[in-house]
């Protein structure tokens, strides 16, 4: 069934990062999450059935960031303030 | 041989839609159980962050960095949040094309035959009708299911409430230019 639209995908490889399955399905790795078989990656809404049944993947689903949760991070870490130079 | 309206009758609408809907729902029900175990996973899975560093210059102009103690925070109080998707609109498409045509077809083959000889005669008429009548019906049909779906809100009570208390001091006004 055709789907529409891309998403924020967090992914989880088997054996090892999940790049090489991420890319096969269109998608791209967009940020590590510590250790490197974990991942945030960019991927069309279609892939989400391939992504969740890949064989080299233990796990993938569509994430979001919520922005409240995220701002008070950001917050924590000073990276929302703006720095003299 | 079987009207029109009784072919659009005969579609089965009903197990169309029950089908439809249980198919819904099963994939909503493995949407969600996907969706889950992100949670779970997300909540399971920490980084470090070193929530201050300080930074010294002392009087002869070295400069030095002080971290504060590391902290472990889960990807979900980071603010990475698992997408829940709803099945928001469904529809069932069904276009039928039937053509039915009818044709007749008679044959007669009349023959007469005689026959004389020796006083005597004979004679016999034959005939052959053959009657066809053929029907042909075809019916075509094409069903297309169509589904929305949209990210809806998680769940309010999935995620824990995070309340960040900040007790660093406040940085130091910024030391004015002097002439």
């Amino acid at each position: 069934m055709p789907m529409e639209g891309r998403s924020l995908f967090f992914v989880v490889g088997r054996d090892g990062p999940p790049d090489n399955a991420v890319n096969s399905v269109g998608g791209t790795i967009v940020a590590r999450l510590g250790e490197p078989r974990q991942a945030l990656a960019v991927a069309p809404l279609a892939a989400h059935s391939q992504l969740r049944l890949h064989p080299r993947l233990r796990q993938a689903g569509p994430i979001t960031i919520n922005p409240q949760k995220f701002g008070q991070f950001a917050q924590m870490l000073g990276l929302d303030t703006e720095q003299d130079p | 041989m079987a009207s029109v309206g009784q072919e659009l009758l005969d579609v089965p609408l009903p197990d169309m839609v029950t089908k439809l809907a249980l198919g819904i729902a099963e994939a909503q029900a493995a949407l969600d159980e996907n969706s889950v175990e992100t949670a779970l996973t997300l909540a399971d899975t920490t980084i470090e962050v070193v929530p201050a560093l300080t930074q010294t210059i002392a009087a002869g102009g070295a400069i030095s960095f002080e971290a504060a103690a590391p902290v472990e925070m889960s990807l979900l109080q980071v603010g990475l949040n698992p997408t829940f998707y709803q099945f928001v609109e469904s529809s069932i498409e069904v276009t039928m094309d039937i053509k039915t045509t009818t044709s007749r077809e008679t044959n007669i083959k009349v023959g007469f035959k005689a026959k004389v000889g020796f006083a005597m005669w004979s004679s016999s008429v034959r005939v052959d009708v053959q009657h066809n009548r053929k029907f042909q019906k075809e019916v075509r049909g094409t069903s297309r299911l169509f589904v929305k779906m949209a990210p809806v809100p998680p769940p309010p009570r999935i995620f824990p409430e995070v309340t960040v208390i900040d007790q660093r001091p406040p940085a130091p006004p910024p030391a004015p230019d002097n002439p």
